[in-house]
């Protein structure tokens, strides 16, 4: 008996002794890649998987190591915005395995700003030189801009607008006598013209006219459509959809929806709109106009056009870029802004937004640009608003997407989603640190 | 209390059918032979590992729940009490995010528990062809249920997808073709045929081997009194089944209340928020809103429910098992 | 074990056979799929087969870290397996048969720790790796796994240990076979049914796991597959691309699970009955 529980004890012991050495061992083995000494010639730069792509990411790593001899740029990826938190929680406690971070949509960044975890540009002397701020396209730098902190450096412009296949609009006689789209000047006009060429088959529709984003970013869709129709999204400096314009624009979505005419297939995913319009299946798409020529190898540079919504040519719309940040914890900053200066602010972003629309944010690149929607690209672009940077900004848009969908499926009317959504933005807090 | 007896049927029917009970009575004269401690001893390994890796993080949230602590913006938690779980049952998310939850629970538990015991009965017969049925119902056990959504993200995409195709093309019954995933009722419906395509297999691997250890002596003794077809079911087989239900169910019961990938992946909770679960606003609060406390304080109203639910469960079967016996 | 009426066999055979479909058919939809290009995925009226048989989605997963991640959720699902074996083994055994002084409360609050979202724990298992420096190790993937596999494995052993008739172990404790050799030698080999369940479940459940592994592996080389594989998503799913990796990804454990099929199903029913 005595034996037995001695066998067993030891099984525990050894057990826990074997979790602790693993545990141990395995500390022992990250701890070894640490940073090397002061002068570094390494730096890690963090990216989702597409960015590395489309940004052309790798050829900017090569052209950086070619000119600096000895400095070797890991690009490390991501999956998606989560991670960020995962990054930020490191970077809370005092360390950082990323010198760069390239995030999707910038305004995600400004939480960071709370706690310091990144670095203000103003503080550095980036804007010097090739990138002096005068050089950037428009508002650009404001999107990534709090107050007069600058958080993040845009890259890969993008604004929302619609894009259209343009050989539907031949085919429903849309088109006008110089060959080209008459932009729709009010949302009935873009109302009836998306009912002109929406397919029925009996009472059932196969084909929708468009379709708008209405899944995760559908509050942005709204700030975008409410620039374009109203020139603003703001009433006394507050975010605001109950505006009588507005109002008209929901009742039209409203009415879309229930004709068939637009599209709900976002609700549920939000890549739905762009997957058929890249596949030629769907007339118009609103959402982010970078559509128009990432669709251009399939349904043809002829076909593939940005449509203005209405107001938009006057006003604009809601612009965003990705953003560029530097953790306060790395310890390789230096570096870091040469990357980010040189290779990353080079003439690469010229390819980049030929082929994925995405926009360059230095004038000089995207003069060098030729497609045939650089310069209606470019008239909005220069003109269009970034989202408010409040600090609940994340549940304004998760709450705001379900509330909108719940009207346009009928579960609210018009009067309770506006009251609700007004409701939810006034309780919001809109701080912005 | 012991939670769950067997998980394989008491071997003879004869017995009472808590068959652990009486050996407990004789265990404990003997346990103090080899001394109290030595089993305790075998758990400790286990223990160890649950303990640092569950138990020391459910103490942390759980101390969490009783503060405001938004982890990005405030510096250290600020001690609240109670005012977390209170404010939950105020907040019209949680209350419909609660109540989608039990609506997907409802369903998906009574559906996958029928459907897979009645499989395994299927399955338990001597038929031909049995091992291809087998692996056809076990297959989908393998697809990670991210992956396994987004299969059915797409065959249910009202265009280009499958099931649409299928009825209207196909078959010809156009009127049964829908925007599936955009409508409240058939969203829902949708991810609860996702959610027991990918468990029942598992469920029904517990079935069928609550069945095969039932003694086949019992089964000979009682088809020889003439039980047969669902006479055979009812008294013989399902009676024998109880202790695998305890099993079964438990698991069912965190499965359906836990249920959180499939509506992210394809509906996001949407349309409005007629699929938004409970554990999906958990994660929200947690990682899109950074709300530390408020998400630790809903997270624990959860598992509190379902840990209550399991009890319930349990002291239920036990009832109606003193009842047969 | 049952004979029937050939209508009744009839009948069953119809239902498994729709059963078969019903679970089969996206699998099917899926392998075929992988096999069409971006364009025919996305035609209008779809046709089952591909009319042009192409292998560039297998061609972009090839691209990418596939091996590493695959190596990567190979060694965490077999090291977690074996330790969730292990561990429940001498824990169910314990709960079963050795009872101690406050063992049903251990046993509820163990279960009790699965009760809670995963969700809530994720930070401050973070911070617990970030100290002990487990993060992005494989390591630091197998102990959390190991932790939540466990307490569902326990329950799963402590009956299969319960229903094994007393008189097996006490004729042995007459041998003079201390409590550690009963375990070893007579009561481990009969718990078999239940070692081959535990298996079945922990496998499914860290093979497939991807809340932890999307917070506690966020540098590429030390992803498994559920993760790492959401880095080839881009901006928008390739369709054409997620049939690949889905049919990869499942294909060695489908293989797997076929060709075992027979001995999982045998072992299963050879249950604690027969001694």
């Amino acid at each position: 008996m005595k034996r037995q529980s001695k066998v067993a004890m030891l099984i525990a012991f050894g057990s826990a002794v074997a979790l602790v050495a693993t545990g141990c061992a395995a500390g022992g083995g990250s701890k070894g890649e640490s940073k090397s000494g002061p002068k570094s010639t390494s730096i890690n730069v963090a990216a989702q998987a597409w960015m590395i792509e489309k940004f052309h990411m790798n050829d900017m790593v090569d052209n950086f190591e070619a000119a600096n001899e000895g400095v070797t740029v890991n690009v490390v990826e991501y999956p998606d915005n989560q991670s960020l938190s995962n990054f930020a929680l490191q970077w809370s406690q005092g360390k950082s395995s990323q010198d760069v971070v390239v995030v999707d949509g910038a305004s995600v960044a400004v939480q960071f700003l709370a706690k310091d975890l990144i670095i203000d540009f103003n503080e550095t002397d980036f804007f010097e030189g090739a990138t002096a701020k005068e050089k950037f396209v428009g508002e650009s730098l404001s999107f990534d801009q709090l107050g007069d902190v600058q958080f993040a450096i845009p890259i890969g412009l993008e604004t929302y607008n619609i894009s259209a296949n343009k050989s539907y609009f031949e085919e429903a006689g849309l088109v006008g006598v110089d060959g080209e789209i008459p932009a729709p000047q009010t949302w009935d006009d873009l109302y009836d013209m998306a009912a002109a060429m929406t397919l029925r088959d009996g009472s059932t529709v196969t084909r929708p006219g468009m379709t708008i984003q209405w899944g995760p970013n559908a509050v942005n869709t709204m700030i975008a459509v409410e620039q374009a129709v109203r020139g603003s999204f703001y009433e006394d400096d507050v975010l605001t959809f109950d505006t009588p314009e507005m109002r008209d624009v929901l009742e039209i979505w409203k009415k879309g929806v229930e004709e068939g005419v637009f599209s709900i297939d976002t609700f549920s995913n939000k890549d739905a709109g762009r997957s058929n319009f890249n596949a030629g299946n769907i007339p118009m798409v609103l959402e982010t106009a970078a559509h128009v020529p990432e669709a251009i190898p399939t349904i043809g540079a002829e076909n593939s056009v940005v449509l203005a919504m209405p107001g938009s040519a006057e006003n604009g719309s809601y612009g965003f870029t990705a953003g560029i940040l530097v953790p306060s914890a790395s310890e390789n900053q230096e570096l870091a802004l040469q990357f980010i200066q040189e290779a990353m602010m080079s003439d690469i972003q010229v390819a980049v937004g030929e082929e994925w629309g995405k926009l360059p944010v230095i004038e000089e690149h995207f003069d060098k640009i030729d497609a045939p929607w650089k310069t209606s690209m470019y008239d909005l672009v220069k003109i269009s608003e970034p989202a408010p940077m409040y600090r609940d900004l994340p549940e304004i848009q998760v709450t705001g997407k379900q509330l909108l969908q719940e009207y346009l499926t009928d579960a609210i009317d018009l009067d309770t989603f506006l009251a609700d959504l007004e409701k939810l933005i006034e309780d919001a807090n809109k701080d912005s640190e | 209390m012991g939670l769950v007896a067997t998980e394989t049927s008491p071997p003879r029917l004869r017995r009472p059918p808590l068959a652990g009970q009486g050996a407990v009575r004789r265990k404990k004269i003997r346990s103090r032979r080899t001394g109290r401690s030595v089993g305790f001893l075998f758990i400790l390994p286990a223990l160890l590992f649950i303990f640092v890796f569950m138990l020391y993080p459910l103490v942390s949230s759980g101390y969490m729940s009783l503060t405001e602590y938004n982890f990005v913006y405030d510096d250290d938690p600020t001690f609240v009490g109670l005012d977390n779980y209170v404010s939950a049952f105020e907040d019209p998310q949680f209350v419909t995010s609660l109540t989608n939850t039990f609506v997907f629970g409802f369903f998906f538990f009574i559906i996958l528990i029928v459907a897979s015991l009645s499989i395994a009965l299927f399955l338990f017969q001597k038929i031909r062809f049995n091992s291809f049925y087998r692996s056809a119902v076990f297959v989908p056990l393998v697809v990670p249920l991210s992956l396994a959504g987004l299969v059915f993200l797409w065959i249910l995409q009202p265009n280009y997808g499958l099931l649409n195709y299928l009825l209207g093309d196909v078959f010809n019954l156009p009127f049964l073709v829908q925007p599936w995933l955009s409508q409240s009722d058939t969203a829902m419906g949708s991810i609860i045929a996702l959610s027991l395509w990918a468990t029942i297999g598992f469920e029904t691997i517990l079935f069928l081997a609550g069945l095969q250890s039932i003694d086949p002596d019992t089964l000979e003794a009682a088809e020889l009194d003439g039980a047969r077809g669902f006479k055979k079911i009812f008294y013989i087989l399902l009676p024998n089944l109880r202790e695998t239900y305890i099993l079964t169910a438990t698991w069912g019961i965190l499965h359906a209340l836990k249920v959180f990938v499939e509506p992210m992946v394809m509906t996001d909770g949407g349309p409005g928020t007629s699929t938004l679960v409970l554990y999906q606003q958990v994660y929200l609060t947690a990682f899109t809103y950074f709300d530390m406390g408020y998400a630790s304080a809903m997270g624990y109203i959860l598992g509190l429910i379902i840990l209550v639910l399991i009890v319930l469960n349990f002291l239920f079967l036990r009832k109606a098992g003193d009842k047969n016996a | 074990m049952v004979r029937g009426s050939i209508f009744s066999r009839l009948w069953i055979h119809g239902v498994l056979l729709l059963l078969a479909i019903v679970f089969l058919a996206p699998l099917v939809y899926i392998l075929l799929n992988s096999f069409k290009s971006a364009d025919e995925i996305f035609q209008v009226p779809q046709s089952f087969l591909p009319k042009e048989w192409t292998l560039e989605n297998y061609a972009a997963v090839a691209e990418s870290r596939f091996a590493e991640y695959f190596a990567n959720t190979f060694i965490i699902t077999i090291v977690s397996v074996t330790l969730v074996v292990v561990l429940s083994s001498l824990a169910g055994y314990g709960f079963a048969k050795l009872p101690f002084r406050g063992a049903n409360i251990l046993l509820l609050a163990i279960v009790g720790t699965l009760t809670v979202p995963l969700v809530i724990l994720l930070v401050p298992m973070f911070l617990l790796e970030n100290e002990l420096g487990l993060l992005n190790t494989n390591l630091g993937l197998i102990l959390p796994n190991v932790a939540v596999a466990l307490p569902f494995a326990i329950l799963i052993m402590r009956a299969t240990f319960m229903a094994i008739p007393h008189e097996i172990e006490e004729s042995a404790t007459m041998d003079g076979a201390g409590v550690f050799a009963r375990w070893w030698r007579i009561m481990l080999p009969m718990a078999r049914n239940g070692i081959v369940l535990v298996t079945i479940i922990t496998s499914y459940n860290v093979w497939g796991e991807y809340t932890l592994a999307k917070t506690l592996a966020i540098d590429p080389p030390a992803m498994p597959l559920s993760v790492g594989l959401t880095l080839l998503k881009g901006e928008v799913w390739q369709y054409g691309v997620l049939a690949a990796v889905i049919v990869l990804a499942t294909l060695p454990p489908i293989i797997v699970f076929i060709a075992f099929q027979r001995h999982i199903v045998a072992g299963i029913a050879q249950g604690a009955v027969k001694g």
